[in-house]
């Protein structure tokens, strides 16, 4: 027996809702099991006080953990949202300048000369250790 | 006021945007960051109004560097963008 019409267009909407990665992501996901867990089970004993009881616990447990969240999210927002290798990248370099906040493709890395490698001179004097008189 | 470059290294406390960094940054007659801690800074002002400026956004959890920079020396490997910056500041 298929679903009706407005359930169905509700579910596939819901399909391309797509949680954030990071802390925030995977906290969210099981938050979403356990609450659906809880309800399953109250549902299947169709008793009244532990509907009750499951209602409140998933209310305390949802705003409980949503107010920690937001707050951790608020104070590391990077660390909330990115997944380990991304939040990795983040933390790399970041070219900018003062108008320019992201420099979105610098030039290649050079010496001060523009030079891109070191002659044998340099090598040789780089090879000794610093003197102490 | 001489201009002069500073290096800055900023840890901000939890919280602090990096926005508000680079706010406080832009009183500086020009900057350019070499990555999200560090900044090159061109300023007329000298190291204790710069720890004036940044202080609120690093204390108690954060840190703070700010020294003046020594031009006659300098070498390195950084980008292009960088050394154009910098050297067309120094001449």
């Amino acid at each position: 027996m298929g679903l009706p019409p407005q359930l169905d267009a509700i579910i596939q909407r819901a399909e391309k809702v797509t949680l954030p990665g990071g802390v925030v992501g995977k906290v969210c996901k099981v938050l979403i099991v356990a609450c659906l867990s809880i309800a399953a089970i109250a549902c299947a004993l169709r008793i009244m006080w532990v509907s009750v009881l499951a209602l409140a616990f998933i209310f305390l447990l949802v705003f409980v953990l949503l107010w920690k969240l937001i707050n951790f999210a608020n104070k590391n927002p990077a660390a909330a949202l990115l997944e380990g290798a991304e939040f990795l990248v983040h933390e790399q370099t970041h070219l900018g300048m003062k108008g320019i906040p992201l420099l979105e493709n610098p030039a290649p890395h050079k010496s001060p000369t523009g030079s891109t490698e070191m002659t044998v001179e340099e090598t040789a004097k780089a090879s000794l250790p610093d003197t102490n008189p | 006021m001489p201009k002069s470059f500073y290096i800055i290294y900023i840890k901000s406390k939890p919280g602090v945007m990096h926005s508000q960094v680079e706010t406080k940054m832009n009183a500086a007659v020009d900057w350019f960051r070499i990555n999200n801690d560090f900044y090159v800074v061109y300023t007329t002002s000298d190291e204790e109004k710069w720890q004036a400026r940044l202080l609120p956004l690093v204390n108690p959890n954060g840190s703070l560097f700010v020294c003046k920079l020594d031009t006659t020396h300098y070498g390195g490997w950084l980008t292009e963008d960088f050394w154009k910056w910098f050297q067309g500041k120094i001449i």
